[in-house]
């Protein structure tokens, strides 16, 4: 993973280093977010009133139903439930990475295209009436993509070191990454 | 900032509890619920052969037979359009067929939680009623299964014949990648007024279906 050097807040305006915690707090909120949006509708599966959450298709193993499911398409319930764990895992990487000031573009990238392959994987298990991208999902990838920007302007900042050539870009990249420096603590 | 990190704690802690109740939940739904859902699941999925069926019959009824095929060129088209009806078919099938087998599973729990049940009661003449609508429920879904494995085979045969149709056109297809004259569909007409007829039958087929299994025993 890639680790930031320690920041320090010589030089830097009061108001940047107020506007880089307060990204920085919203960022790992944002983080905690995406486990709340497992609570929400992610696909609706065939023969069913509702769609499913991520927490049930986490559990979808325990239900009978799997049963169908499987002889229905092997590979696609297995993904069904695959996905999701694999999804929620990442979180909690990107979650403790957001906390711990770290970068963690792996995981981001994993929460999108597990999240998002979804919608396009277990063709034949979903309603073909419903529209395609549950809320659930719809909020995790949005989530993922912001902070996997993040992480990205992250090490475009470090590696461009703007501080001396362009202080102005390099505290709006702190801003926006969440990266800059700032005098408080965490 | 320890508060974040407890905030953090909280959440995860949270997440896990609330997954951990939905499978709990999922757990705890009776064997009537499941069996009730598994037949919800049967009637469902006629409905969406019927459709897949109805769809892919209407397209070679409106579609193909229309086209005056001494002026198509391409067999491509035909099967860019034929192919997604047909893959649809062949999942609506799978799904049908597997929905019949699920509900056929989840009818043993049902139906041994009610023994189970009706073996509990104190009173011999309640005992005995019990026994015999126990019976005659039983009696009726095995009715309900036999005519959902009927049609279940009745939907077999159909699929077969639209299997054998698929094949004719993919050999259409390959004929004409051999020679471009023969994309001419000099040999075509017959096969696809055959394929019309067949899909024509697959219509009235898959309505019958829906009548005997859309309703439950």
């Amino acid at each position: 993973m890639y680790e930031l050097p320690e920041p320090t807040s010589e030089s830097v305006p009061t108001q940047v280093q107020a506007a880089t915690l307060a990204v920085r707090v919203m960022s790992y909120l944002a983080a905690l977010g995406m486990f709340g949006a497992f609570f929400l509708p992610w696909i609706h599966l065939d023969g069913h009133d509702a769609p499913h959450t991520g927490a049930q298709l986490l559990t979808i193993f325990l239900s009978p139903e799997f049963t169908y499911l499987n002889s229905v398409n092997q590979l696609q319930s297995l993904f069904l439930i695959a996905s999701p764990a694999v999804v929620f895992i990442a979180i909690i990487v990107v979650a403790a990475k957001k906390y711990q000031r770290e970068v963690s573009p792996v995981a981001g990238l994993i929460i999108t295209a597990g999240a998002s392959a979804m919608n396009f994987v277990p063709t034949v298990l979903v309603d073909p009436n419903s529209s395609s991208f549950g809320s659930g999902i719809i909020a995790t990838v949005a989530i993922a993509v912001i902070l996997l920007a993040q992480d990205l302007l992250t090490m475009v900042r470090e590696r461009l070191k703007l501080s001396d050539k362009a202080p102005g870009a390099h505290h709006m990249l702190g801003i926006l990454s969440a990266s800059g420096e700032y005098r408080w603590g965490w | 900032m320890g508060y974040l990190k407890l905030l953090g704690y909280a959440v995860v802690l949270a997440a896990f509890a609330g997954i951990g109740f939905v499978g709990y939940e999922t757990l705890e739904a009776s064997a009537a619920e499941d069996f009730d859902h598994s037949l919800g699941q049967v009637v469902n999925q006629v409905d969406r052969m019927e459709s897949a069926l109805v769809e892919t019959g209407e397209y070679v009824a409106d579609e193909i037979t229309q086209m005056d095929v001494r002026y198509v060129t391409s067999i491509d088209d035909l099967v860019n359009q034929w192919k997604p009806r047909y893959n649809r078919a062949v999942a609506a099938f799978n799904r049908f067929a597997a929905s019949i087998d699920a509900a056929t599973v989840l009818s043993e729990a049902y139906f041994e939680a009610q023994s189970l049940l009706t073996e509990r009661y104190n009173n011999p003449s309640r005992r005995a009623q019990a026994r015999a609508d126990d019976a005659a429920e039983y009696q009726r879904y095995l009715e309900w299964e036999a005519e959902a494995q009927s049609k279940l085979e009745l939907a077999l045969a159909i699929m077969l014949r639209m299997e054998d149709m698929d094949i004719d056109i993919e050999k259409m297809r390959l004929a004409s990648e051999l020679s471009p004259e023969i994309a001419k569909f000099s040999s075509v007409p017959d096969e696809i007024l055959e394929l019309s007829r067949e899909l024509a039958r697959f219509q009235i087929a898959s309505r019958n279906i829906r009548a005997a299994v859309g309703t439950a025993f």
